[in-house]
């Protein structure tokens, strides 16, 4: 008779479980990674609301990318609504999510993927068994938290970030303050950390065949209203609402996206695979050094790229804090005229992944409609098939269970923000 | 060693990572505390908890059963967060067809185990401290821990955001530029974090409960309209945010 067994999903942001569905001979029939999470209805409460209220509120969608749903849903407002930000407030802006992708990946590496690196059960394991990183991992987190304080307000929920700009800049005085702090402790204790980071040999290197996907732009890939698939490049609407699958699996209410029949996969991973060469040249320095400038093999070296994303980060901050001029501007959020009933659409990389924003407005400037895909959402039938094609027919075990939950931390799902799948109901078949 | 236990219900993760953050990056409290369960950490001892820090609101009978079992097992519980506390943004579906609320996100609504509105912790559990914020302050967590690692809860003042603004030196928002604020009608805690970046107060940390009635409350919403405050900014603080305490102030 079939048996399932199911086990909660640790280290993972939010409420998972893998479902693993095994024959009479113990051998596993099939694997499922379910969310349990409950859903929030994020996108019928922005119905009716302001576009002035929206950023803020589908900040409250996530935890620990919020400002990615901040800035992303603000810069949907601004291109449909026709409002011009300056190039040094789209900078500044630029610095909150560059500083919230550092606090995201360090929460990630540190508490989350490196035990499974170094072979420890837990992050307070990690602590015990290596003091001297552990003080590093937290002065880091710290660090980043002081980042987003000081420009964004706080570490969640940012209040700086609005449609038109920003409300308030820090003072040159504040940033010189900080800059210090990034030159004289970040940025040394990063290579210090990089020196533990890149040397460790226990990444498996395995060949996966993924098609990646990231927003498309002339640098590093932060926030484009156009998307590349391996080489297809087209515009965010374009990908979402018409060529992206959006499957629902039978007696199942998550919801699955595929394009052609395939999974593909979006993240630090697809990032830095396909824009590698944009990373600062610090970066790509350092990673040579190491010899990890190269296309990552699989899913299980995201940590890689999590790293390079957030060196780089540090030195783009770095050298914006270090020319920074406090200019005059201040977004008045001055009311805009709409002409007409206006679809907004952006897609932004939040830390783990293309998050991509769609709302309609009518002419009050009212949300009628809105589309939100979230990054895990999109990941989750690549972690699916990745994890099945290791355990398949093969007798469970404790290495099984392991193998999958790895798997899934690979990847890194923030499985709180993926609004589009519901918690299923798990009986015993 | 007091065990201590954080608790996820339907919420977005952000004050367990605040709570966690804080606990982490201060020394004297790691040799106080030991992370009992935390699923984000891997660790997931089921015993008894001194001390239990519950994120987010009860959508369904799985997460009750969760609740009143941690309870039982917890010596001290700690509603952490506005969705704990007053029920959360996601509130603002409340009141609403839940079936048209299920079709605006799910192509193919279904039989989902969800309740049409939220419920706060202590609509299920006693609660022994009420530590509101959207997120909660890392520093506000800080301090709760060590006051109970000494045996004890903080005190808390009842008051705004405007004592808080007052306390900063912080010019008024709303009379010098006319810039709408709810700080009036919101709980303290934030350290007037939205004046002090320039704009008005959006009723995160949920309302003040112990003095607004519904003239005063009627009265104040007239004062920021006429300042041209979008009608979901306030329907966002009063039916999102602090769904649960508008329902009080309505007397029902």
């Amino acid at each position: 008779m079939d048996q399932a067994k199911f086990e909660p999903l640790i280290r993972v942001e939010g409420e998972g479980e893998i479902a693993v569905i095994i024959d009479g001979e113990n051998r596993v029939r099939d694997v499922e990674y379910h969310i349990t999470e409950a859903p929030r209805f994020f996108e019928y409460i922005v119905r009716n609301k302001h576009y002035t209220t929206v950023p803020d509120l589908v900040s409250r969608i996530c935890g620990l990318c919020g400002s990615s749903y901040t800035l992303g849903a603000a810069k949907a407002f601004e291109e449909c609504l026709g409002v011009d930000v300056p190039l040094e407030v789209e900078q500044y802006r630029a610095v909150v999510h560059l500083a919230e992708r550092i606090k995201s990946h360090m929460i990630h590496i540190g508490l989350l993927n490196l035990p499974d690196l170094i072979g420890a059960r837990t992050f307070m394991d990690l602590a015990e068994r290596n003091p001297e990183l552990f003080k590093a991992i937290i002065e880091l987190v710290k660090l980043s938290e002081l980042l987003m304080k000081s420009i964004g307000g706080r570490i969640h929920n940012v209040v700086s970030i609005q449609v038109g700009g920003v409300t308030k800049l820090i003072s040159r005085e504040e940033a010189s303050k900080l800059n210090k702090i990034m030159r004289r402790t970040f940025n040394p204790l990063l290579v210090k950390f990089a020196d533990f980071m890149l040397s460790l040999e226990t990444y498996p290197s395995e060949k996966q065949d993924l098609i990646l996907c990231s927003v498309y732009e002339d640098e590093y890939p932060h926030m484009s209203t156009r998307i590349e698939c391996n080489d297809m490049i087209m515009n965010a609407y374009d990908f979402y609402e018409r060529t992206v699958e959006v499957l629902q699996r039978e007696n199942k209410t998550a919801l699955l996206y595929k394009i052609s029949g395939k999974p593909y996969v979006v993240g630090p991973i697809a990032r830095f695979n396909k824009h590698m060469d944009k990373l600062a040249p610090e970066t790509v320095d350092l990673l040579k050094q190491y010899g990890w400038y190269r296309k990552l093999d699989n899913v299980f070296q995201g940590a890689i790229a999590r790293f390079a994303e957030i060196h780089d980060a540090a030195v783009e901050i770095t050298d914006f804090l270090e020319s920074y001029e406090a200019t005059s501007f201040i977004s008045k959020a001055e009311p805009i005229k709409i002409s007409e009933i206006g679809t907004c659409v952006h897609a932004i990389e939040a830390p783990r992944g293309i998050l991509y924003h769609r709302y309609t407005v009518d002419q009050q400037g009212i949300v009628m409609a809105a589309n939100l895909v979230t990054p895990t959402a999109q990941n989750l039938v690549a972690m699916e098939e990745i994890g099945r094609g290791k355990v398949l027919k093969r007798t469970l075990s404790e290495d099984i269970i392991d193998t999958l939950r790895r798997v899934a931390v690979a990847f890194d799902p923030c499985i709180t923000c993926s609004v589009h799948s519901i918690p299923v109901k798990i009986s015993k078949v | 060693m007091l065990r201590v236990a954080f608790l996820k219900l339907t919420s977005c993760f952000g004050c367990l990572n605040q709570a966690l953050v804080a606990l982490l990056t201060s020394e004297d409290l790691l040799s106080k505390y030991e992370i009992a369960y935390f699923t984000e950490l891997g660790t997931i001892s089921k015993d008894n908890y001194d001390l239990v820090l519950v994120e987010g609101s009860v959508t369904n009978t799985r997460q009750e059963r969760q609740l009143e079992e941690f309870r039982a097992r917890s010596k001290t519980l700690v509603a952490l967060g506005t969705c704990a506390v007053q029920g959360g943004v996601h509130s603002l579906r409340a009141g609403e067809d839940f079936e048209e609320v299920k079709k605006a996100v799910y192509p193919f609504p279904q039989k989902i185990d969800v309740y049409s509105e939220p419920k706060p912790v202590s609509e299920i559990v006693k609660v022994d401290f009420f530590l509101p914020g959207c997120p909660v302050k890392g520093e506000a967590v800080v301090n709760m821990l060590r006051k109970y690692a000494i045996g004890g809860l903080p005190l808390i003042l009842p008051e705004s955001v405007c004592s808080e603004c007052k306390r900063k030196g912080l010019t008024c928002v709303m009379v010098s530029q006319g810039i709408p604020c709810l700080g009036p009608i919101t709980v303290s805690g934030c350290g007037a974090l939205c004046p002090s970046f320039q704009r008005g107060c959006y009723g995160c940390y949920g309302l003040r409960t112990w003095d607004l009635n519904e003239v005063k409350l009627e009265r104040f919403i007239d004062k920021v309209n006429k300042l041209g405050a979008p009608g979901s900014m306030i329907q966002t603080a009063l039916r999102g945010y602090g769904y649960k305490s508008f329902k009080y102030v309505k007397g029902r």
